[in-house]
């Protein structure tokens, strides 16, 4: 899901300011970049098995 | 305190401390090989994750893409820094981390020995050798030029080129040699936070400056008021589908195929500090990449009208309209910092290869870490030659590194995780990978045409990819029915 919300050419790019202050653009990669973090924490807690034995 | 008395003041805490830094790391890096390449496996969770983000991030985010971002505005955020985000972490799942615990099983130090031990190949080891040897070195000519350069720029001409990129190899390769590993990693905690601290801070700074003190609400529209398309996304070069996606494939995968990244993942204490590190990188590439990008874009509302790569200087301009003079050191400070915390740990690298991969490991561990020392100057003086001679050709040569690391990650990632990859599967893929991948850079346009398609719109980096996972698993299948056969 989240590289095709980053292929997002689906999408209409526009230069819109959100709130006056954020460009819809950099507002729109900064949500899915919180996304992909949110992603990494629970990849690293569920998927990611730790191995001390080495 | 004038201009030029704060910058020499700046500059001489700057090189003092790392110095003394390299100085403090001597005494423990002198106790045994391990302790010296590979800091005895102990580095933990902030020390690692600024030796990595230090090493990940060269001056080419502070100068280039402020350049880049000028032309191309928020796009060049866009097909980068997202991706990264998510595609490092990864990288450091799948490969960083069975390379940190095989190669504590092996006794390996470098990736090139790690892999040689894994198939059983010496052939494996000086091939990895030969091809990050060949990328690294044309990435090092980039970085000290750049640090050259601005200096250059700084001092007014003060400085000649030549002498400031060797000032920098310099103490570079005197506190990397002094402290080895631990030296370059606790050194990128202080050059991770003077880049990290001053980019964050001059966001806000600048932000007033371009908008006469109306912040960042006035900066963006500043910049709605010059060209609103700085806002978008273009949708030509690198941001149609096609270019889109190779280009997200390597920077992506490249940065795992730097040697100087594989080699401080393995020398993480644990699993846990590498799980931290992924947490935290996509919040370091958010402080980082939208200032970087920022002041490209609100540079072209403050000087537009720069053609070409002239939109480079963009960084140095910004700095110098907008800080006081006597902080303007500053700004050189945060590049020399991007350089130096990549360039020692190309330094060690490189040298620690030469030392253990070419050459046989010594029994004698002091012996080694003398040998790794005098590599490390022979890959200094190696660097400065190449620059001094090779003139402007080198940089159109560098540009082919980054793409030609990802010819190595078929290699990399399924001599990790496929059990049955073997050598010959290895050295088909990376043989082949950049065949292919020379073969598609002479399609696009010759060497210097990383960035433009090669066939069917994709770039060439795709292409050496795709060959180099063909190759692997051909090699291999081969290799495996020659023996069913036997």
């Amino acid at each position: 899901m989240l590289l095709v919300l980053h292929h997002d050419f689906w999408r209409e790019r526009g230069v819109e300011l959100w709130f006056g202050w954020v460009p819809e653009e950099l507002a729109w990669r900064l949500a899915w970049m919180l996304l992909t973090l949110g992603y990494l924490i629970w990849f690293c807690a569920a998927v990611w098995v730790e191995d001390e034995a080495a | 305190m004038d201009p030029a008395t704060s910058f020499a003041v700046a500059l001489a805490a700057y090189v003092l401390l790392v110095l003394s830094v390299g100085w403090l790391a001597t005494r423990r890096a002198s106790s045994s090989s391990e302790e010296y390449f590979l800091a005895g496996r102990g580095l933990g969770t902030l020390v690692l994750f600024m030796a990595l983000f230090g090493t990940n991030c060269t001056a080419f985010v502070l100068v280039g893409i402020p350049g880049q971002a000028y032309h191309d505005g928020l796009g060049v955020f866009s097909v980068n820094a997202p991706i990264i985000a998510l595609g490092i972490p990864l990288t450091f799942w799948a490969i960083g981390a069975p390379a940190r615990r095989l190669a504590a099983q092996y006794g390996a130090m470098t990736p090139a020995e790690l892999y040689s031990r894994r198939f059983g190949s010496r052939a494996v080891g000086v091939l990895l050798f030969a091809f990050y040897t060949l990328y690294t070195l044309l990435y090092m000519v980039t970085a000290i030029r750049g640090a050259a350069v601005t200096l250059n720029v700084v001092t007014e001409g003060g400085v000649p080129e030549w002498v400031g990129g060797a000032a920098v190899l310099v103490v570079a390769v005197i506190y990397t040699s002094l402290g080895g590993m631990r030296a370059t990693a606790w050194t990128n905690v202080l050059q991770g936070a003077i880049f990290l601290g001053f980019m964050v801070a001059v966001f806000f700074v600048f932000a007033d400056g371009v908008s006469d003190g109306a912040g960042v609400s006035g900066a963006m529209q500043a910049v709605r008021e010059h060209d609103e398309r700085l806002l978008g996304v273009k949708d030509a070069g690198l941001y149609v589908p096609t270019a889109w996606t190779s280009w997200g494939l390597a920077i992506t995968l490249t940065v795992i195929a730097f040697p100087h990244m594989l080699v401080r993942l393995m020398a993480a204490d644990s699993d846990r500090a590498l799980k931290n590190v992924c947490r935290l990188y996509p919040v370091a590439i958010i402080a980082l990449w939208v200032p970087a990008v920022m002041i490209g874009v609100w540079g072209a509302v403050a000087f537009p009208g720069l053609e070409g790569r002239d939109s480079d200087q963009i960084f140095s301009l910004m700095v110098a309209e907008y800080l006081p003079p006597a902080l303007s050191a500053l700004g050189f400070l945060a590049v020399l910092a991007a350089v130096m915390s990549t360039l020692d740990a190309q330094i060690l690298t490189l040298g620690s290869m030469l030392s253990r991969d070419v050459m046989k490991p010594s029994s004698d561990e002091r012996r080694d870490i003398q040998r790794g020392r005098i590599f490390s100057v022979v890959i200094a003086v190696a660097v400065f030659l190449l620059w001094q001679v090779g003139g402007q050709s080198i940089f159109s040569l560098a540009s082919i590194a980054f793409s030609g690391y990802v010819t190595l990650t078929p290699t990399l990632l399924f001599g990790m995780r496929w059990p049955r990859f073997n050598a010959r599967g290895a050295i088909t893929s990376i043989l082949v990978a950049n065949a292919v991948y020379f073969l598609a850079l002479a399609r696009a346009g010759g060497i210097g045409s990383a960035k433009d398609p090669a066939w069917f719109g994709f770039l060439p980096v795709m292409w050496g990819l795709v060959a180099g996972v063909v190759g692997a698993v051909l090699g291999t299948l081969w290799s495996s029915r020659t023996a069913a056969r036997a």
